[in-house]
Order: structure tokens, then C-alpha cells, then sequence
């Protein structure tokens, strides 16, 4: 499915006479998408182009155990059919993840301008983890203890790289709320990219995060679940998934930034009833409300009920005032205890 | 000396802890350690060293160390680990249990 070009005024209208000056900002905003949107379909128009791929450039790197200051390392040649699975698998999600934005919402690439995606892996030694350090991706091979390789997870790609989206779009800051919303944004791209490779409904999809980066040595199924947040994993070492599926049990700490990963199980949550309650493919509809609100309706420091209220407005905009996919939307947030803000 | 290290953050968020005492380490494991400390100038380190400001999924480090005669805790978040801090990092990671 193409960008749709087609937004009916009217719901904007709506917008743009609100009390709100917040919300005559996004409707200023979200009609001057739909100009450039309507614009680049006249000039597709007038000379047929089947699907334009200019822009795609995906570069993959062996850090070779180095740390940051080593990075990216070395460029590999023909990172596609290569031998070395975290090399072929940082290659492949990246590219199924720009194809997702590309196709599903006409986003070229991190910036929406084309900019490489890079990718490191073999980060550090041992390394449990996977990040975004503002410019590129690196990977960890795990310490093949209680963690795999994270590329082992094509969510975790997907997650990485709408890092880079996040900083370019809405850059929610990195702590408390803002900072959940930030990790929830890339959990929700992160598992619609699996779940469209694999071409996957709702009901069939396994809403986890991170699916393989455990070891069998770990019990537990993945980092974290969407559809049951807290119930990821419970290990004697590693300890229990600390994710509050609702408001009522927010957690309030100062480390990880104020809890970005563990409050993001309640925003996660409400994407997740969302796209529950509208069912098919979740990028089609719930995803598509998401990432709208991602580019064009949320501000650095965005609080969980901010959002709800910017989801809820971006549907209407999309699929009309009163619409089942307005109700969806709603009806996800409310799950969690968060209540739209009129 | 006793060092302590809380690791938080990080893809999974899943925090580790270690606390060590050094002396009832064996000498191989006790002599890099308290080298790392030394070597790193610990208690004259500032007690924050600043986020950087974009990036994500970064591991956020808080070490504390207590010599006996000083306690001094630093904070330090990945990507921009200093290097004088990172082989000590490395070095106390080797004891999360497990
Ligand atoms: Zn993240």
C-alpha cells in the first residue's frame, strides 16, 4: 500500500479550529504532508515509475571486537551472501526494514532523505547488547552464556533503526515518559517488521522482542512481550521481566533514564489492544496511526497521555471523526489506564 | 576495597549488580582489579560524566568504590565510555554472577 494522499479536509478542520495550539500546529503540520504527498503523486503521474528504489544504500561493518571509537570498522563487500550470520542478518533486517518504511509509508530511509544505514557488528566482546549511537547501529555477539548474537532477532533491527527515525521525527528525549514512548515507538516497528516479513495477522504474530536472544540456558521466551508485558522471561539469574502493563503499576527509578525500557510495556500495551481490536495486518491500520503521530504530532518531551491524545487526533485524521480505527486507538489507551486527554 | 557496580539499561534493560570485596579475591583476580582502580585515578573522576545526547540502548554504569579511607561513586553512560574507564567496567563485569 502507497502513501495515502487521500485525507478528507474536514477532519482537519476539526483540528485547525481547536482551543488547543497544539493541535492547530499539527494540523498546519499533517496538511503540509499531504501537499508534498499530493505533489509527489503528480509528479509520479506523469511519467509511470513502478516502484522508485533510489535511496536504498545499506552498508554493513566488522568492528572486529573494537569499541566505539573503532567504529563503524571495516566495510564489508557482499554483506547479503555473506558467511558470518550476524553479518548477513544485520544486512537483511536493515534491508527489510528501510523496504518496510518504503513501501508501507514513503519513507526513505532514517532521515526520509536517503542517508546510509549502517550497521557494526561484532561490537566490543561478549557484548549483550545492541544500540544506536546517533549515527549507525552496532550489534553484540552475546556472551554465548545466557545471549546470542542480537541480530539474531530481526525486531531488534527494526527496533535499532527507528532509533534513527525517532531522533529525525519526533526526537522524544531519552528519560521518563518521553523516553518509554521513544523505546515503545521502536518496539512497535520493531515487531511490525517482523511481523510483515513473515506476513503475519494479529493473531498470528508473537508480539515478543528479541525472540532467540536468549540462550536455552535462559527461561524465557524473549526480552519482552507486547501482549503480556512482564511475562518475557523469569530467570533465576537474570531475574523477572519488569515491564507494568498499565499505569496502575508504572515504576518509578532513576536508572535506565527513569525506566525507558520497563515503562515502555504500558505504551506497547496499547498498541498492541489497538491493533487487537482492528485485527488483519497490523502495519495497515494501528501501525499506520502510530508512525503518522511518530513524523508529524509528538514533541521531544511528550508524556504518555500527550501521545494517547495525538494517536486518537491522527486517527481521525486518517480514517475519519467517530471511525472504528479512532475507537481502536482509544480503546487500547484506556486498556492501559491512560485516559485521552480532551 | 570494596567496588560495587550497577548496570542498568541497555536493549534488554535488565539490570545487573555486583558487589566485590576484594580481599577474599584470589591474588589473580584481586591485582587487575585494584590495578584498574588505581590506574584509573577513581576518586579524583568526576561523580557524572554527561549522557550523550542522542543515541539509544546504551548500558548506564554506576560504580562505587570504597578504599577504606574514601567511597567515591561515578556515573557513566555508554556510548562514550571514557577509556580510562572502560578496561575497570570490563574487568568488574567478569563478576556478575553468572
Ligand atoms: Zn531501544
Amino acid at each position: 500500500m502507497a502513501v495515502r494522499g487521500i485525507i478528507p479536509p474536514h477532519m482537519l478542520k476539526h483540528l485547525a479550529e481547536s482551543s488547543d495550539p497544539e493541535d492547530r500546529k499539527l494540523a498546519v503540520r499533517m496538511l503540509m504532508r499531504i501537499e508534498k504527498v499530493r505533489g509527489m503523486r503528480r509528479a509520479l503521474g506523469e511519467v509511470y515509475v513502478a516502484t522508485p528504489t533510489g535511496g536504498r544504500c545499506i552498508r554493513v561493518y566488522d568492528v572486529k571486537h573494537g569499541s566505539d571509537s573503532d567504529l563503524p570498522g571495516d566495510l564489508l563487500a557482499n554483506p547479503a551472501k555473506s558467511k558470518d550470520p550476524e553479518v548477513k542478518e544485520a544486512y537483511k533486517g536493515a534491508d527489510a526494514t528501510y523496504s518496510f518504511y518504503k513501501d508501507l509509508y514513503g519513507r526513505n530511509s532514517i532521515d526520509d532523505k536517503g542517508m546510509c544505514i549502517d550497521s557494526s557488528v561484532h561490537f566490543e566482546t561478549d557484548y549483550d547488547n545492541a544500540g544506536w549511537d546517533g549515527r549507525q547501529m552496532i550489534y553484540g555477539d552475546g556472551d554465548g552464556v545466557y545471549f546470542n548474537r542480537f541480530t539474531i532477532a530481526i525486531d531488534v533491527i527494526g527496533h535499532e533503526l527507528t532509533h534513527g527515525v525517532t531522533e529525525y521525527e519526533a526526537g522524544l528525549v531519552y528519560q521518563d515518559q518521553p523516553g518509554a514512548l521513544n523505546e515503545s515507538m521502536s518496539d512497535v516497528f520493531g515487531t511490525l517488521v517482523k511481523q510483515r516479513v513473515l506476513n503475519e495477522t494479529v493473531d498470528q504474530a508473537d508480539w515478543l522482542i528479541g525472540e532467540g536472544i536468549f540462550t536455552k540456558k535462559v527461561k524465557g521466551k524473549a526480552l519482552r512481550s507486547m501482549s503480556a508485558p512482564g511475562t518475557a522471561y523469569d530467570d533465576p539469574k537474570l531475574g523477572k521481566d519488569p515491564q507494568p502493563a498499565d499505569m496502575k503499576h508504572y515504576v518509578k527509578t532513576s536508572e535506565d533514564e527513569g525506566g525507558v525500557h520497563i515503562n515502555s510495556g504500558i505504551p506497547n500495551h496499547a498498541f498492541y489492544l489497538a491493533a487487537m481490536e482492528l485485527g488483519g495486518h497490523a502495519w495497515e491500520k494501528a501501525g499506520r496511526i502510530w508512525y503518522v503521530t511518530l513524523r508529524d504530532a509528538l514533541k521531544p518531551k511528550t508524556s504518555f497521555a500527550t501521545a494517547a491524545k495525538r494517536t486518537y487526533q491522527v486517527a481521525g485524521v486518517l480514517f475519519g471523526e467517530g471511525s472504528a480505527e479512532q475507537a481502536a486507538v482509544k480503546k487500547g489507551w484506556t486498556g492501559v489506564g491512560v485516559k485521552i486527554p480532551k | 576495597m570494596i567496588i560495587h557496580l550497577v548496570r542498568s539499561g541497555g536493549f534488554g534493560g535488565i539490570r545487573r549488580e555486583v558487589r566485590i570485596e576484594t580481599r577474599s579475591l584470589s591474588s589473580e583476580e584481586r591485582e587487575p582489579l585494584e590495578g584498574l582502580v588505581k590506574a584509573s585515578g577513581f576518586f579524583s573522576l568526576p561523580g557524572k560524566f554527561p549522557r550523550p545526547g542522542k543515541g539509544a540502548d546504551f548500558f548506564t554504569y554506576s560504580i562505587t568504590v570504597d578504599d577504606g579511607e574514601r567511597v567515591h561513586t561515578v556515573e557513566v553512560s555508554e556510548p562514550s565510555l571514557p577509556d580510562i574507564l572502560r578496561p575497570l567496567i570490563r574487568e568488574i563485569s567478569k563478576h556478575f554472577s553468572g
